[in-house]
């Protein structure tokens, strides 16, 4: 019997991984929309969206660890060509614009600067677009387009500072080294406010997880804007500009913009009448285990766990729900890596009867940000934080 | 135990030794089958100049009202140059074949 019984949970288990292999987690995908993991260059497989320009999603169990090693890190790139290759002895930072003067900066000059270094979730806009209904053009992500890293690099302040910032600067652009197959395609160039700009905490990093970054993950240096989607982290920089007006190329409008409303959201199929820049990121958790679909034994203790995040703010409680949201209990929090990091928490659970349970977890942050029960639809698929819900069978 | 020790230690040495300049090795070759139908090779032709033919299969259906906003899209903003008579084309095939 108890044989039995552990070869049944064994091959269980096995199926499980299997499933995340190949689909990225329990993602509700149509037959058509099955995905195929691929390796690319410094890279460890990862579930392929598109190959031109590439775009990967990272397989949801390697969530399970706190810090996500950089060679299973997403990669989105909008426009193409991507920098394949660099050379630091000629790769230069132009930093110019509403300035006293313009610089070229080596990563030797960078590195003399003083280092900051913190944890923080990287997330892409669309990440867990494939999940709104009606369904959104774009970038098709499950919810691997995230990660959680460890960036070490300079201010962007005390490089801002050796140029000079002359009054009357109102924005910064950045761009890095993509380009484009033709003149008519907008180069990914992005902007911050100034303000944004010259917080403490924005930084231009050469460094995830003590390590130089993955060229397809920004090399030789990508802007941080932690707590912000990372539509703003441009890769491979190249130049930075000091403008005295809002910058209004393509990738900031009409691209990237989010109703201008307080739920980001508008009824699903319609048009915004007025949008904003998208910003800071919303709160959300994750349920790691169990998986969708696992089937556990009446009487046994359970563990129920994941991670949760917000833009910036650190998470205050995960309450976790076997019921299907009728009932919450509090969740067990992790170490806290700071208010840009995700934290993990977990809850300990004992079914006393067999069935089948919906188990949900709801993260609030400090502020008092939380997640929506009910999805909330803007016509670009950003914003993503419904409450999940997952079903699993105790017999 | 003794072989993974030596991995890293290989895997140390090659990041020290190529920090200067980095060169990538060619991505993997990925071939995307689209489905048979009136028009494909103006989709293959056209749509795959500044895109693989991946950002096709990867979208859920869509009706053709929807296609036509994505195809005008990339004209309009994006400066693909397809002329009326393809876009026609192009919108045909994929509302019938990717369609809702």
């Amino acid at each position: 019997m108890n044989l039995k019984g552990l070869s049944r949970r064994t091959f269980l288990k096995t199926a499980g991984i299997l499933a995340i292999a190949s689909f990225g987690g329990p993602l509700k995908l149509l037959a058509s929309e099955k995905r195929r993991l691929v390796a690319f260059p410094e890279k460890k497989q990862l579930i392929l969206l598109t190959s031109r320009p590439p775009n990967l999603e990272t397989p949801l169990h390697y969530f399970k660890e706190l810090i996500t090693p950089e060679d299973v890190l997403f990669v989105r790139w909008h426009v193409y060509p991507v920098p394949t290759s660099v050379d630091l002895n000629l790769w230069r930072l132009r930093v110019g614009g509403n300035t006293e003067k313009e610089i070229l900066l080596s990563m030797e000059d960078i590195k003399k600067l003083e280092k900051v270094t913190y944890t923080a979730v990287i997330q892409c806009s669309g990440n867990g677009r494939s999940f709104f209904e009606p369904r959104v053009p774009g970038g098709q992500w499950g919810n691997g387009a995230m990660g959680n890293c460890t960036w070490g690099g300079v201010r962007l302040r005390d490089v801002l500072n050796l140029a000079g910032i002359k009054p009357g600067s109102v924005e910064v652009t950045f761009d890095g080294l993509d380009s484009v197959v033709m003149p008519s395609v907008p180069d990914y160039i992005k902007s911050l406010p100034i303000d944004k700009a010259l917080e403490d905490d924005v930084i231009l990093a050469y460094e995830i997880n003590g390590k130089p970054l993955p060229v397809l993950n920004g090399f030789p240096l990508r802007l941080i804007v932690p707590g912000w989607y990372a539509t703003y982290w441009v890769k491979s920089l190249t130049e930075i500009k000091v403008i005295d007006k809002a910058y209004e190329g393509f990738w900031m409008k009409p691209a990237y913009r989010i109703p201008d409303n307080p739920c980001g959201c508008v009824p699903p199929g319609t048009s915004p009448k007025k949008t904003v820049p998208i910003n800071r990121m919303t709160t959300r958790s994750l349920i790691l285990e169990p998986e969708e679909g696992t089937v556990i034994k009446t009487g046994r203790y359970t563990r129920i766990s994941g991670i949760a995040f917000s833009g910036g703010y650190s998470i205050r409680d995960v309450i976790v729900s076997v019921d299907g949201g009728r009932t919450w209990h509090q969740a067990e929090l992790g170490k806290d890596f700071g208010r840009y990091s995700w934290i993990q928490w977990s809850y300990v659970w004992r079914p006393e009867k067999p069935g089948v349970y919906a188990i949900m977890a709801k993260a609030t942050n400090s502020i008092g940000e939380s997640q929506p029960f009910e999805s909330l639809w803007n016509p670009s698929g950003y914003l993503w934080n419904k409450i999940e819900k997952i079903e699993i069978t105790v017999k | 135990m003794k072989i993974i020790g030596l991995s890293m230690l290989f895997l140390t040495f090659v990041t020290v030794a190529v920090a200067e300049e980095i060169k990538l090795s060619a991505f993997p070759e990925i071939k995307t089958e689209l489905k048979a139908g009136e028009g494909i090779e103006k989709v293959r032709t056209q749509c795959n100049t500044c895109h693989s033919l991946d950002y096709i299969t990867m979208q859920p259906p869509f009706s053709k009202e929807q296609w036509v906003a994505i195809v005008n899209k990339m004209r309009r903003v994006f400066g693909a140059p397809v002329s009326d008579n393809d876009a026609e084309i192009i919108i045909r095939y994929l509302a019938t074949n990717y369609g809702k």
